[in-house]
């Protein structure tokens, strides 16, 4: 091999070496992050909830400065779509590994004739020890929901069920800092929630 | 004589037994019948299978299960965000030679005011009652969803 | 150029050290050959052109975007028709939402006559696939039943499809308006309102693009219509690598 080829063919390795770098580590870095959901840039903080949790306890949104809140509207009656999004939450914290210490997942129960803070208490339970119910009365309750744009309506449902609660089935993503950044579709995956809350968790 | 006798009768015997065996590959086949996992502070369990038609037109018209207060269709209907629950008062189409599938977020059964906790590895047997086709139990299997 | 002292040729010939001092040599050459003049044209210029860059940026602003201030609460409401109207019926369109309440007066003239000139201007902007609605919401269930908001409705020549008007429970009201849109309004004791005239711009997110408290008729409308140019087109373009670009809008630029 002539002393020619053998620096043409170090400085092409060396071009493939710097490419690589670059495409791998330094690019990223320029690319904005593409979220999953809506995005807000509000300057105003995320609007407060203070309703009823688990212990008799009161839970405040400000209890969770410094972690990022998940913030899901749905209630126990319903057995098909407030169970999936659970399933996918906690699956994302699976995902998030140790980082999800940093993140409290609340539903708030837009049913409180049915959902006492006991039911809650052991509904959540099943899908994660760490996530929490809230309920209040009606009137905190309606605050809550208005305010992070949700909208819940008892609908009639049969003789055997009683009424039955249409509802918006987003979730939002409050950061550590205390303001609603990202509003979630239902339809997710748990990858992408992951991926979404892993951001806000940098 | 006798022996071609005997084997025209064995003939018509097994031409029968034939005639009576054949209706399985038309009848309606219940696929991966399963329940989500749901503590007893959940009021409501739910199951989902896939059901294959026959080679008519059906319509699922009602399930049972013994551990469920009452137990009716119903389908979640998605729309823009809003997620909203309807009671299939006219049961779920099955189409001939098509199937009619039951899965989260769409179609479902819905188990109301359940007895016992659906634990992940029971097996609750479910009652299918079809408009045309004969009733079927089948045994749905828990799990984590 | 360098002169034949350095014997220039990159072409590796000889032995390492002669290749070497061939290397040193043309660098120092180089080196005393780069005067000023140079430096202009490879620092200089681009330099310029992009300083000239950013500012023609900021400047003509090619990209513009309204800022997304919160979100806009859910509401169930009960329309015109006496049918039920939820925040959800308008998801996907762009909303114009303004509160008021029939007993108003000359008080809200000015508001009326922007929401009408709003209405009437509309074929001033593309607004491509995006439907556009308007809300009226009261805040005065008690007065304003389903039989006044149908006279209010006509007499402004709202057709309950693209334009409505709208009423709830009054705990529900209070909710929606003062701590969802953050309207202020109270009953006075004689049973009119004190209430701050505003009329808040929403997309079809669901979240508040523009909150504007009323001045003056023309600049109202003129500003709304303005605003809702830049939404639709932000709407329009916000698809793959533009959507990127509408992204960093949002981060980097000073909001019209």
């Amino acid at each position: 091999m002539t002393r020619t080829l053998k620096i043409v063919l170090g400085a092409l390795a060396g071009v493939v070496v710097i490419g690589a770098v670059a495409y791998f580590f330094v690019l990223p870095q320029f690319v904005p992050y593409v979220f999953h959901g809506q995005t807000i840039q509000s300057n105003q903080a995320a609007p407060s909830v203070e309703l009823d949790g688990p212990n008799g306890s009161t839970v405040r949104l400000t209890d969770y400065e410094g972690q990022v809140v998940v913030l899901y509207f749905g209630y126990t009656f319903c057995p098909d779509v407030c169970p999936i999004t659970l399933s996918k939450l906690d699956r994302a914290m699976d995902i998030l590994g140790d980082k999800a210490e940093d993140v409290q997942v609340i539903m708030v129960s837009v049913d409180p004739l049915r959902d006492t803070p006991e039911v809650l208490e052991q509904y959540m339970a099943h899908f994660n020890p760490d996530f929490i119910g809230v309920t209040g009365d009606a009137d905190a309750v309606d605050r809550i929901a208005t305010v992070y744009g949700v909208y819940y309506e008892a609908a009639e449902g049969s003789e055997a069920t009683g009424y039955l609660v249409n509802h918006t089935a987003t979730v939002m993503i409050v950061d550590k800092d205390g303001y609603l950044k990202l509003v979630l579709p239902f339809e997710g995956t748990a990858e992408e929630m992951a991926a979404d809350l892993g951001y806000f968790l940098r | 004589m006798k022996r071609h006798a005997l084997f025209a009768v064995v003939l018509a015997l097994s031409l029968l037994a034939g005639a009576c065996s054949s209706s399985g590959s038309d009848g309606i086949v219940v696929d991966d019948p399963w329940g989500r996992a749901s503590p007893m502070a959940a009021n409501n369990g739910v199951f989902y299978m896939t059901i294959e038609g026959s080679n008519v037109d059906d319509r699922l018209v009602a399930a049972y299960a013994s551990v469920c207060g009452a137990t009716e269709l119903h389908q979640t209907i998605m729309t823009d965000g809003v997620m909203r629950m309807q009671h299939a008062e006219t049961g779920i189409e099955i189409p001939a030679g098509g199937e009619a599938v039951l899965a989260p977020g769409g179609y479902h059964v819905m188990c109301i005011n359940k007895d016992v906790e659906f634990k992940t590895g029971d097996i609750i047997p479910v009652t299918l009652t079809f408009e045309k086709a004969e009733m079927q139990t089948v045994d749905a299997e828990i799990r984590e969803g | 150029m360098f002169g034949s002292r350095c014997s220039i040729g990159l072409r590796f010939t000889g032995t390492m050290p002669e290749y070497i001092d061939r290397l040193r040599c043309r660098y120092w050459a180089e080196r005393r050959s780069l005067n000023s003049r140079k430096l202009i044209w490879w620092i200089g210029i681009p330099g310029v052109l992009l300083v000239i860059g950013v500012m023609a940026f900021a400047i003509f602003e090619p990209i513009q975007v309204l800022p997304r201030i919160r979100l806009s609460p859910g509401y169930l409401l009960e329309d015109q028709a006496g049918q039920s109207f939820t925040s959800e019926d308008v998801r996907g369109d762009i909303v114009l939402y303004t509160f008021r309440y029939s007993g108003c007066g000359d008080e809200c003239d000015g508001l009326d006559q922007t929401m009408i000139d709003v209405q009437r201007r509309l074929g001033e902007v593309d607004m491509g696939d995006t439907d556009f609605r308007l809300v009226t919401i009261s805040f005065d269930p008690a007065t304003d039943t389903t039989e006044v908001l149908t006279a209010e409705a006509d007499a402004f020549g709202a057709d309950g499809v693209e334009w409505r008007f709208a009423t709830g429970e009054e705990a529900h009201l209070a909710n929606v308006v003062k701590a969802g849109f953050k309207v202020w309004y109270e009953e006075q004791e004689d049973g009119s309102f004190s209430f701050d005239p505003t009329l808040i711009l929403v997309d079809g997110w669901g979240v508040i693009r523009g909150e504007y408290e009323y001045q003056t008729l023309k600049s109202d409308a003129d500003k709304i219509i303005h605003h809702l140019d830049i939404l639709t087109e932000e709407i329009r373009n916000a698809n793959g690598a533009a959507g990127l670009a509408y992204e960093a809008a949002h981060l980097f630029l000073c909001y019209p």
